[in-house]
């Protein structure tokens, strides 16, 4: 049985910031924390539709529209999907 | 003129570089997102399009698909989504798809858009007026547009209430669409084409069609992963409409036609025929170009080989499905490839664009890439049970309707390429030459049976054509004496119509709307058969002038030399040119003139 271990914020953080960079096709986006839509030109709610399948196919999980659209940052986001990417491989 | 940068070079080329079908991958995304955010209109190459999408979903994330496959499509595209609600608007008259507009439009149907659907328990009779009903409610939406549009027709449903009785019995819904889509496309004007989405759904499978959740978040009801090839679909048709489909199948021999490599293996050595799995993959194959062929692909060959080496199998094999009288070019030598389709092209008189090139091997096909781009390459995979599958999902020939010049294209292009063969350079000859071809022109009117053959041949072609001006039906109808048609025939055969000219009386001018001459037919001064019977009719309505409304475009530029040949003059702009209707005639024809009593 292959038992896969756990991830961490900054790998999320560093595969999450691939996916914003081709969804938005910009090689030079950098992600922090304290990244907001509001600061990623071009993030509404199209692009946003986009990040959620972006993640689902990066990391293998699903996710819920409803859960990821409350979030507040890109921190939280990375937290929320370092909660599930763990509990999926528990 | 400002210069394309670095950047939006490498983003056409990017595009370029997708083999279809493909299915979405992040590569896909970046560039379209791409797309989405700089226009590629400086690039050298691409010509300018503006298309409207008109939709009851959120088609924004189809749009940038459908960029992408225009930029593949050599267009620097400009596409605006419709947004939710804008079919309806559309089909209210508040938004009008005329040239001021757009230059083509797509419009997407789906089953969530219907009227009248069937409720369940309806009889049969009921469910027969509901279609009747709903075919009524959507009609006028092929009336509005007044520029080449795609329209996708309308999807199964994503559940099947009445299981399998669902599309197969009265009362179900996938009947009613079904129903409703045969009798769209009965309906259906030569302005646009129904792209059939249930073909689609069929090709993709249900679960790559729908995606309930994406319908639920955004409205939009496809997978991501079906945009590619509903986006090429649509492109593929809007080709089809603007007269960019492509003609003619170019095959290599050994190891495309058959297993084995001729030269070396010899006529007993090749793989083909029912005796071997691959041999009947080859031949299936082959069975399937020479339908093609039927329904007017022109097919050539193009093989490095000894000339009579390659045409033995043709001549000797009993499993070669393929003859010599289904090709209309065949050239085998040991010249590189690129030279040898600049041959096919100039032989057929038609376009290097017009060329779709297949060859199993992949630095061939990397040559023609880097050498003629304009060509089509199809990504041949290893296996030859897969060829047909490769070369029908390049979506090169889209087709409208089947016409009776469509069913005599082959044998009329393998006897232009006898003609060119056989064709004296200039002078006296060339006089004896058109003689000896006993060619005889009939005045066809318009009617029922000749009238789809007008309008396509108006679409259809780009060399002899004065301006971008395309008719409907009805227009052409209205039209009737003045369009002057001509079927020309000769002793190697029946071209069928292949000159037309759209005539209207203004006072004492005669003005040519808009006037084609096929290219099977250049060089047979039917053009001058043309302005006879033009200048006929002019006196007859008491014109004194004859007047022609010509638009150059990239394609049309050998016309101004010919006009002016044929006694034209051009006004200052060289936007008009007039001739006296009673003016001399040019050069003698030597055709018969046939007219129906």
């Amino acid at each position: 049985m292959i038992i896969m271990s756990e991830v961490n914020h900054a790998e999320v953080m560093n595969e999450l910031q691939n996916v914003f960079r081709t969804v938005f096709n910009n090689p030079s986006l950098v992600l922090t924390d304290e990244t907001t839509a509001d600061g990623v030109p071009g993030w509404d709610s199209l692009q946003q539709i986009k990040i959620i399948l972006g993640c689902e196919k990066k990391f293998g999980v699903r996710l819920r529209a409803r859960d990821v659209n409350g979030l507040g940052n890109v921190g939280h986001l990375v937290d929320h999907l370092v909660a599930v990417i763990n509990k999926s491989r528990k | 003129m400002q210069l394309a940068d670095s950047y939006q070079i490498s983003l056409v080329r990017a595009a370029r570089e997708f083999h279809i079908p493909g299915a979405a991958s992040e590569d896909i995304d970046r560039v379209v997102a791409g797309l989405r955010q700089t226009p590629v209109d400086t690039v050298p190459g691409l010509k300018p399009l503006r298309v409207q999408v008109l939709a009851n979903i959120t088609s924004d994330y189809l749009a940038d698909h459908l960029r992408l496959m225009l930029v593949r499509a050599e267009y620097a595209p400009q596409v605006a989504p419709g947004h939710y609600g804008g079919l309806v608007r559309g089909l209210m008259g508040e938004v009008e798809l005329t040239f001021a507009l757009c230059d083509a439009a797509v419009l997407i149907l789906s089953h969530r858009d219907l009227q009248f659907p069937p409720p369940v328990g309806v009889s049969a009779e009921e469910a027969r007026e509901l279609v009747k009903r709903e075919v009524d409610f959507w009609a006028p939406l092929l009336t509005r547009s007044r520029v080449p549009t795609a329209i996708l027709s309308f999807d199964q449903p994503a559940r099947r209430v009445l299981d399998e009785q669902d599309a197969l019995s009265p009362g179900g819904l996938g009947w009613h669409v079904k129903m409703c889509n045969l009798e769209l496309a009965a309906r259906l004007p030569s302005t646009m084409m129904l792209v059939d989405a249930e073909a689609l759904q069929w090709r993709l499978g249900a679960a790559g069609w729908y995606d309930e959740r994406l319908y639920h978040l955004c409205k939009q009801p496809y997978t991501m992963e079906a945009l590619p090839e509903i986006a090429h679909t649509l492109v593929a048709a809007l080709q089809g409409l603007m007269g960019r489909a492509r003609k003619v199948l170019v095959l290599d021999l050994d190891n495309t036609l058959w297993g084995g490599v001729i030269g070396d293996d010899g006529l007993q050595g090749i793989e083909l025929g029912m005796e071997t799995a691959e041999g009947e993959a080859f031949a299936a194959f082959q069975s399937y170009l020479r339908s093609l062929s039927q329904r007017g692909v022109i097919l050539a060959v193009c093989s490095k080989n000894r000339d009579e080496a390659a045409r033995s199998p043709f001549r000797e094999h009993s499993g070669m499905v393929l003859k010599e009288e289904h090709i209309s070019c065949f050239v085998a030598n040991f010249n590189d490839k690129a030279a040898n389709l600049r041959h096919i092209a100039k032989t057929l008189n038609l376009g290097l664009d017009s060329l779709v090139f297949v060859d199993d091997n992949p630095v061939e096909r990397a040559l023609i890439r880097a050498e003629l781009p304009q060509v089509l390459v199809v990504e041949l995979p290893d296996e030859p049970a897969y060829y047909a599958r490769a070369v029908e999902a390049t979506k090169a020939f889209p087709l409208r309707a089947l016409t009776k010049e469509d069913l005599g294209r082959v044998a009329s292009y393998r006897a232009i390429a006898a003609v060119r063969e056989a064709t004296p350079a200039q002078g006296t000859d060339m006089e004896q030459f058109l003689i000896g071809l006993e060619p005889v022109a009939h005045v066809e009117t318009v009617n029922r049976s000749t009238l789809d053959r007008i309008v396509q041949l108006i679409h259809k072609t780009n060399q002899f054509k004065l301006n971008l001006k395309i008719f409907e039906e009805a227009e052409i109808e209205a039209l009737g004496p003045s369009v002057i048609a001509l079927r020309l025939e000769d002793r190697l055969q029946d071209h069928g119509i292949v000159a037309i000219a759209v005539t209207r009386a203004e006072g004492a001018t005669l003005r040519i709307l808009n006037w084609v001459m096929s290219c099977r037919v250049f060089g047979r001064r039917l053009e001058n058969v043309t302005l006879e019977l033009m200048s006929d009719f002019a006196r007859q309505n008491g014109c004194r002038t004859i007047e022609a409304d010509y638009t150059r475009t990239e394609k049309n530029v050998i016309l101004p030399p010919l006009l002016e040949e044929l006694g034209f003059a051009a006004d200052d702009k060289g936007g008009v040119y007039r001739v006296a209707a009673d003016a001399p005639p040019p050069k003698a024809h030597h055709m018969k003139l046939q007219r129906k009593c």
